[in-house]
């Protein structure tokens, strides 16, 4: 056919359709039924409804955020208050004591730790009275765990809970006894044998001594159970001040995740020419690992990093067999079997592709094939990224905690597309050939920003290891530009599932 | 009412500009439907849609773009491109060119051939086919255009093309 005539055929067939009046005949005349049902479709509420969503999902994450906040720094302004008034209770006590009672070794104390040493704690005590000192050594070897394993400092001040134990070894005797079953001191000043010194001992001694932790402790003296005592039928708080070395105040660690990526592409801002928003939610499951590394800011604020790569690859498989009606050599279209045996999913490069579908369909073949297509199609997306945020620690107990975290990632994307096409013929209507082409498209789609919020649940394994669950959304800050030329924006939306480990440095 | 009425009744929703936009311009949007689908009744499942679209889209209609009719058509236009795209994963294939014999208009009584049987001779191609006809003949895109908006190849469609018109000629020929 040469040009001459496709464009007689072109011009022939846009003359005559080109003309849409009415028939008189109404074959070109669709019923009125059409805009009824079309305008029952509509819903006004629901063209808006997705943004909607979103916002209101926001809006109760948000809400949800600060409620947390602000119960936990009321709880915290609570125990503060109590801290105090146990404070105030101590200050009484010791100051109503007789000056006997309070505990002054004979002898400056030699202290020996034991083999099995976790932490090593000095205490100096100083008798205000006569300015008499003590020096109390020993170990601990049994304190809560948690995951932090930091020192909580609340106001200067350390406070130790009821069942902590402590083993102290001195040359001289045992300052008291206490019976932790009873929670009362069994006997005030008890002569010890050296060395032989293993009760159940809080500390307690006057706002002057000090703490020394020479080495950081596994363990985390919480403020959230402040430990009442009873003495001679007063009651004692375990309140210390305290200085805690700077390097207790620190907790470094490095971290792994890997786990299930669920893709979303949004695009925003479609022309009418282009595929409305609520068309175009295509989610595929993909993988993710990150590693990472976190520090301390504070108690419960801590800085994170991590870098992330992901990647999501679909495999499809079209199969298509054409078939021919010998008798006027034409194509019919009611003959072509269709074999689709995947989930097909269009290639980030374009947007018109960007959607899934799932094909399990066939049908029926007319005549003998005279054609054959096999299309399999790769599509692979990847993406690295770089983050950095801040975490908070809602939840700290002694193996288990529960933060949530705010992040931002810069992100590069990939694609790449592999795609394999076969055509075979029969040789009996066609006059091609068997043919086969591979192609291969790799694309570098732009770098986007992108926010995380999210959560993390970590469990103690051991003072070196964590466990951790991590749940978290991301979403894009700047639109992946897919196709410049387009005047929609493409966002992703993903949703984190992941699994890994911390290690304490 | 004037085009600009309609579409400013559109906006609020009412209900008689509603009525007097669908029977202006009803039959051009039926017969772009009927041209990208193989049947009247999924031609009238995508006027159905793209009349859904328009209502709900009315905002994002901008008059120094254009007019309302070809804004409009574009919105019926990718509808059935959608639900052609929806039923079928790979409406396109490469093929090879093949010389055929001769189209020429002057020579044959194919002008007594009327709009709908025309449109029915479209109908019968296959999908990939007849959508790249429709948009290059009738609609005017280019296949730098089709290529971009379909996300395939401008070699697949202008042999796609070439393809839809041998078999309309083909078709032609055993009805005169």
């Amino acid at each position: 056919m040469n040009e001459h005539n496709q464009h007689n055929l072109d011009q022939f067939f846009k003359k005559r359709l080109k003309d849409d009046t009415p028939a008189e005949n109404g074959w070109n005349v669709p019923p009125m039924s059409i805009l009824d049902n079309a305008l029952e479709a509509i819903e006004p509420e629901a063209i808006d409804r997705k943004p909607l969503i979103w916002k209101s999902l926001l809006g109760v994450g948000l809400l949800a955020v600060i409620s947390m906040i602000y119960l936990v720094s009321v709880q915290v302004q609570s125990l503060n208050d109590e801290l105090s008034t146990l404070k105030q209770q101590h200050s009484t006590i010791l100051a109503s004591q007789p000056q006997e009672e309070v505990i002054i070794p004979s002898e400056p104390l030699n202290a020996e730790t034991s083999n099995n040493t976790q932490t090593h704690l000095e205490v100096n005590q100083k008798n205000t009275n006569n300015n008499d000192t003590a020096k109390y050594q020993g170990t601990i070897v049994n304190l809560e765990k948690t995951s932090k394993s930091s020192i909580a400092s609340e106001n200067g001040f350390v406070i130790a809970n009821v069942d902590q134990k402590i083993e102290a070894q001195e040359n001289n005797r045992l300052v008291r006894n206490f019976d932790s079953s009873q929670n009362n001191f069994t006997s005030p000043v008890t002569a010890i044998q050296p060395n032989k010194i293993s009760s159940q001992l809080p500390i307690v001694t006057k706002p002057t001594n000090t703490f020394k932790i020479e080495k950081q402790l596994p363990i985390t003296l919480l403020p959230s159970q402040p430990s009442l005592l009873s003495y001679r039928g007063k009651e004692l708080t375990m309140i210390e001040p305290a200085t805690i070395s700077e390097d207790s105040k620190r907790e470094f660690s490095i971290y792994m995740l890997s786990g299930l990526a669920l893709s979303n592409y949004q695009m925003i801002g479609a022309q009418p020419d282009e595929y409305s928003l609520s068309q175009y939610q295509n989610y595929r499951p993909g993988f993710q690992a990150e590693v990472g590394f976190t520090a301390d800011l504070s108690d419960r604020w801590n800085v994170f990093t991590s870098i992330e790569y992901a990647r999501w690859s679909n495999r499809s498989m079209f199969l298509q067999e054409v078939t021919y009606d010998e008798s006027n050599m034409i194509i019919d279209p009611y003959g072509v079997r269709t074999y689709s045996d995947m989930i097909y999913v269009g290639s980030p490069s374009s947007v018109n592709q960007n959607f899934m579908e799932f094909q399990f369909r066939s049908e029926e073949m007319v005549d003998g094939a005279a054609m054959l297509n096999k299309t399999i199609i790769e599509d692979n997306y990847q993406s690295i990224g770089l983050s950095l945020g801040l975490s908070y620690d809602i939840i700290q107990q002694s193996r288990f905690s529960l933060s949530a975290y705010l992040g931002s990632t810069l992100r590069s994307t990939f694609s790449a597309s592999q795609n394999l096409h076969t055509e075979l013929y029969d040789g009996s209507l066609m006059m091609g050939d068997n043919r086969t082409e591979y192609s291969i498209q790799n694309q570098l789609t732009n770098q986007v920003i992108s926010g995380t919020i999210g959560s993390q649940v970590s469990y103690s394994l051991t003072s070196k290891i964590n466990l951790l669950f991590n749940v978290d959304y991301s979403r894009d800050l700047s639109p992946i530009n897919l196709r410049t030329s387009s005047t929609s924006q493409t966002y992703q939306n993903r949703f984190f599932f992941g699994t890994g480990l911390a290690y304490k440095l | 009412m004037t085009e600009r009425q309609i579409v400013k009744g559109l906006i609020r929703g009412d209900r008689k500009a509603q009525n007097l936009c669908y029977e202006q311009y009803r039959s051009t949007w039926y017969m772009i439907c009927l041209r990208y689908q193989q049947d009247s009744a999924s031609a009238l499942d995508s006027l159905q849609n793209g009349l859904i679209k328009i209502f709900s889209k009315i905002k994002q209609y901008d008059d120094t773009k254009g007019t309302f009719k070809s804004w409009s058509s574009r919105v019926v236009i990718n509808e059935n491109l959608m639900a052609l795209r929806k039923e079928s994963a790979q409406m396109f294939t490469e093929d090879i060119s093949e010389s055929y014999d001769l189209f020429d208009e002057q020579a044959s009584p194919i002008e007594q051939l009327s709009a709908q049987e025309l449109t029915k001779l479209i109908q019968k191609l296959p999908d990939g086919y007849r959508t790249i006809f429709n948009m290059y003949v009738i609609e005017g895109y280019t296949h730098a255009e089709i290529a971009d908006e379909l996300g395939i190849n401008a070699g697949t469609s202008k042999s796609q093309l070439f393809k839809a018109r041998k078999m309309l000629q083909r078709q032609l020929e055993v009805l005169i």
